[in-house]
């Protein structure tokens, strides 16, 4: 009996001991993820929203995102294309940053390109074409020359 | 970061903060709680009126959400609760009443404190400085409230015509309508992050419903290291999927509903608490698809268990007659809440498309238990994860095990059916996943957090059992008592026990 009384007191103090270890062992972490948010504001000082966009995003991303901008109106609708080779978000960001405006998704660029060529019609009453390159700025065609750029990727015969 | 900038996304926090303190003003229950917990049940509650009363007239009235409509939502708590309180406070210097005695803080709320500080100021460092770069945040949440705000209204036709691109249609709104609402007010261009401090503020708001839950249930001690251990946890900090630098809805979710099923279980039990945890389970319906569920299964939850946890016909009389104002005053804007919300999604195109791809009833047996092993370990890797958990779910059941006197309190019961609500959810979800693994990793540790606050309630109130036991670290201050005395013990009567029962019973160190 006072065997499993001293048990118990000692699997108790062991856990209370884990605990307060689990409280050391967390620490590292969550400073480092704390001191690295509050010393990236303060270099940020100064730095306006665009700024920022920037720099996370690239000038030549914000660059493009703003010329499909002001092309597009912001009640106007395009269809999006994800020009990349695998199933990748790209599209899902170019839509995000392009709302309000509307986007029918088409699919992956290399698909289409497998695509025959029948196959190859765009919706009706489409102005614009935006293609969503991964890691790159995207794209703004028109209609005309989304189909050209199909048939320059796929070649001859 | 420009100071012009902050302080818009400041005032975005403001918004709220402003009605919210107008009605915690004007609701008893939440005017008597101490300062901090008061300002988060205000967040909370300013949240859940203006963003609540807008999805309603923009849905019902086709009133638009542009400023006239935002402030006047806004103001009218803000002046009512204003004018209450100056009132109040006249009424209270001509009877002079004395004021409260200076209470002690023990070093593990202190700890507590400066930890939930620094985390907060750097969340709201990296939201006042960095635009929106998460998944969802930008796949559904924030891309639907765009859309929102260029038709100026929740029927937006880019979500009713199903011809175009919009992921998750069907999702409820509440936490898009009050970042247009934010962007609205404080006319910000459209690429500006003016609506990331209002995602923030949920963190310092779930931390003081950890605390203030644990230091009813558990005392100042056991409160202070269980806050402490839940502002180290990475995930509900700084987790891009889920976190509060996210723009996802999930730490709100958690938030309304814990806030609003801790009133629902708390010492008071009156009407105004009924109708502030209405107000707020009306908002967690309408902030997530899960809310459906977890609000009004909170309110059964708060209607049944007291009643269960009751022997005797007459003392569960006496007991649905004292709680049944306060059920009815909570169940009254869950009702209204899930009225708007399924008159809102009858006219969205494409229903549950998302999901339906996703899923499929027909694994749900025998993927029940054939799924199982593999859940288990794709659940335990996500939970055991250090970057996201510490190693925070290594050690919670060790110490559940050696104090789990604690956790045989009557509270516990309840807590614990709360906390396995979002778990439930959860794996029966990737139970009927096409592809469990993708959900689980994708989705846990959401589901977690939402289930986070009863968990490090129950977890606080066996600490406290295993503390008092092994009277270590703290030798105890008197022979047969532990450390936790005075002031720093539970509240010992919950609403809901019976008259008839003894005082004794619901007392923490007298575990049945």
């Amino acid at each position: 009996m006072e065997r499993w009384r001293q048990g118990r007191w000692c699997f108790r103090r062991l856990a209370l001991a884990a605990f307060f270890l689990s409280l050391i062992a967390g620490l590292p972490l969550t400073a480092v993820r704390t001191l690295l948010r509050v010393g990236r504001a303060t270099l940020s000082l100064g730095e306006d929203a665009r700024g920022a966009r920037v720099r996370l995003l690239g000038a030549a991303t914000v660059a493009a995102l703003d010329s499909i901008r002001q092309a597009i109106p912001a009640d106007g609708e395009y269809l999006l294309v994800d020009g990349g080779d695998e199933l990748q978000a790209e599209a899902y960001w170019v839509r995000f940053e392009l709302a309000p405006r509307r986007a029918v998704f088409i699919g992956r660029l290399s698909e289409m390109e497998r695509a025959p060529r029948p196959a190859r019609k765009l919706p009706p009453a489409t102005r614009w074409v935006v293609v969503a390159y991964p890691g790159g700025p995207s794209r703004l065609l028109s209609g005309r020359e989304f189909l050209e750029l199909l048939e320059a990727k796929r070649g001859p015969g | 970061m420009v100071p012009g900038e902050a302080l818009r996304g400041l005032a975005g926090v403001a918004l709220f903060a402003g009605p919210g303190s107008g009605l915690a003003e004007l609701l008893p229950t939440v005017r008597q709680l101490p300062p901090g917990r008061r300002l988060a049940y205000a967040y909370l509650l300013g949240v859940g009126w203006t963003a609540g009363w807008l999805y309603a007239l923009s849905h019902w009235l086709a009133i638009p959400l542009r400023s006239p409509a935002i402030l006047s939502v806004a103001a009218i708590p803000t002046l009512a609760g204003a004018a209450c309180g100056l009132l109040r406070r006249y009424r209270e210097r001509r009877s002079a009443l004395p004021s409260p005695s200076p209470t002690t803080t023990k070093l593990a709320a202190r700890l507590a404190l400066i930890a939930g500080v620094a985390v907060t100021a750097a969340v709201f460092c990296d939201a006042l400085t960095t635009p929106l770069l998460d998944w969802d945040g930008r796949l559904i949440w924030s891309t639907q409230a765009r859309y929102l705000r260029a038709e100026g209204s929740v029927d937006a036709e880019v979500l009713k015509e199903g011809k175009w691109w919009v992921t998750c249609p069907w999702y409820p709104l509440l936490m898009p309508v009050a970042q247009v609402a934010v962007l609205e007010v404080t006319r910000a261009d459209v690429d500006h992050h003016d609506f990331r401090p209002m995602y923030a503020a949920f963190l310092p708001v779930w931390l003081l419903l950890v605390w203030g839950g644990a230091r009813s249930y558990a005392g100042q001690e056991a409160a202070g290291w269980t806050t402490l251990a839940a502002a180290m946890l990475s995930f509900p900090a700084f987790a891009g999927a889920g976190g509060a630098t996210s723009a996802y809805s999930d730490l709100p979710l958690g938030c309304f509903v814990g806030g609003g099923a801790l009133l629902l279980l708390g010492p008071r039990g009156s009407p105004s608490a009924g109708l502030a945890a209405g107000i707020l389970l009306a908002a967690g319906v309408l902030t997530k698809a899960e809310g459906e569920i977890l609000g009004p299964f909170a309110l059964l939850v708060a209607a049944v268990v007291p009643l269960l946890s009751t022997p005797g016909g007459a003392g569960r009389r006496a007991i649905w007659r004292r709680r049944r104002t306060m059920l009815a005053l909570a169940s009254l804007p869950v009702v209204v809440a899930l009225t708007l919300l399924h008159s809102w999604r009858a006219g969205i195109a494409g229903g549950f498309e998302s999901f339906t791809r996703l899923t499929s009833w027909p694994l749900l047996w025998p993927g029940i238990l054939t799924r199982l092993p593999r859940l288990a370990h794709d659940i335990g890797a996500e939970m055991l994860s250090y970057s996201n958990w510490g190693v925070f779910w290594w050690v919670a059941p060790l110490v559940v095990a050696a104090g789990w006197r604690g956790v045989r309190r009557r509270p516990a019961r309840a807590l614990l059916l709360l906390a396995g609500a979002p778990l439930a959810i959860g794996w029966l979800y990737a139970t009927i996943a096409v592809d469990p693994h993708f959900i689980v990793t994708t989705t846990w540790d959401r589901f977690l957090l939402q289930a986070s606050w009863p968990l490090l309630i129950v977890f606080a109130m066996a600490l406290r059992d295993l503390a008092r036991r092994a009277a270590w670290p703290w030798p105890p201050q008197r022979p047969g008592r532990a450390q936790f005395t005075g002031r720093d013990r539970p509240h010992r009567s919950p609403l809901w026990r019976s008259p008839a029962a003894p005082p004794a019973a619901d007392c923490a160190q007298c575990p049945r």
